[in-house]
């Protein structure tokens, strides 16, 4: 199933991977684009329950302490990136993996224009 | 509403803070000096709701007296709730001790490795900092729900140098990346040819060479920037930013022309054989 959102990622995102659109709350309803080889594909039940978990976490902790609002998961590895926002109102997430030639900066602020539209 | 291309064809009163946007309760508004030294400062003031963001607010000795005064003249100093400091040149950032004075609670944006030099202008033992990353993921939330986004500019001349990108006017403020040192100095660029004369000279003698002016270019180029905002010089509007990133990318500098004859692309090949 490919979302609209994916040849805007692909087509404006120097270093792109994969891209995934998934929802906290049913993990089969993920939806998976891969540019080439390496697809998040291979890893949506572990995504889906990572990124749970760092919602869990994150709600446990602001409960007790003003953590501010947070802003995303970065799991940053020397040839790459995987950078996820979440959308805790509708409870949805985008999920980008870039290879380390890409432009991490950028994509932090096309994910805030795009978490906008996922969830308007 | 960006009030650049306006102030362009007319010239504010540069005696006075000058508004370079204003709509839905997000203001930026030029602060700087107008001292007659081509070496002249360009302070700038972020207001969003209760916040209130000071950029490279000058010098102690020549620049505190009237960038307090034009802040003085959209709200009291002590309001400023965060200074950001892009690289830690006494004409950039000296003053810091005295804003701190006025607001010791206010917060400084900046690099670690431009923190750790701060101190040596005589900071109070307890500052609060905001450490920008050289993972360029550090952002300040404003209360309209947009960012300023915080971005290194490596070697741009400080080896941790910074800039800032305000998300909702699109206004990249770049220290001194873009910077010009002009005699008949203007706020806004209307000749591009010849402004690109007077920067020039400076990222020439300033910059450590052109892989890292391009680097820099074109990890900022995808953003949509509406304006360059340097610290020294005048502010590039919106239609010359992609004259200037790509005159930036190509421009020789540093180390580039101090070793022109190449030794070190030299030995580096001779390594490799």
């Amino acid at each position: 199933m490919s979302h609209p959102l994916f040849a805007q990622i692909e087509r404006e995102m120097p270093g792109y991977l994969s891209a995934a659109i998934g929802s906290l709350d049913n993990s089969s309803a993920m939806s998976v684009h891969a540019a080439g080889g390496l697809s998040l594909d291979e890893a949506a039940a572990p995504l889906v329950a990572m990124v749970k978990a760092y919602t869990d976490t994150y709600e446990a902790l602001g409960g007790r302490i003003d953590m501010g609002s947070n802003d995303e998961v970065l799991i940053s590895a020397s040839k790459g990136y995987l950078l996820i926002k979440v959308d805790h109102r509708s409870r949805r997430f985008i999920a980008v993996l870039l290879s380390s030639n890409g432009n991490i900066g950028f994509l932090r602020f096309q994910l805030r224009t795009w978490i906008r539209k996922l969830s308007a | 509403m960006n009030r650049i291309d306006q102030l362009a064809t007319s010239p504010p009163n540069v005696r006075e803070p000058v508004c370079l946007y204003d709509d839905n309760g997000h203001q930026v508004y030029w602060v700087g000096s107008a001292e007659e030294s081509p070496f002249r400062c360009n302070a700038y003031l972020i207001v969003n709701g209760d916040m209130a963001i000071l950029l490279d607010p000058g010098s102690a000795s020549h620049h505190f007296e009237q960038v307090s005064h034009r802040v003085s003249c959209i709200l009291p100093p002590e309001e400023v709730t965060h200074i950001v400091a892009h690289h830690q040149d006494a004409d950039v950032i000296s003053s810091l001790p005295k804003w701190i004075e006025l607001n010791p609670e206010l917060v400084v944006v900046t690099t670690p490795r431009t923190r750790v030099l701060l101190p040596y202008f005589g900071l109070p033992d307890k500052v609060n900092w905001l450490d920008v990353s050289p993972n360029d993921n550090t952002v300040l939330e404003l209360p309209n729900g947009q960012v300023l986004a915080f971005f290194t500019a490596p070697f741009l001349h400080f080896p941790e140098a910074c800039v800032t990108f305000d998300e909702t006017t699109g206004f990249l403020y770049t220290g001194d990346v873009g910077a010009a040192i002009e005699k008949d100095w203007q706020l806004v660029v209307t000749d591009w040819d010849a402004h690109w004369q007077t920067m020039v000279p400076f990222h020439v003698f300033y910059m450590a060479n052109n892989r890292a002016l391009k680097g820099f270019v074109d990890k900022m180029r995808p953003f949509p920037i509406k304006a360059i905002l340097p610290q020294h010089g005048s502010v590039i509007p919106e239609g010359m930013v992609s004259q200037a990133l790509d005159a930036l990318a190509g421009l020789p500098c540093g180390i580039d022309l101090l070793y022109s004859d190449g030794n070190l692309q030299r030995a580096a090949k001779s390594l490799l054989r």
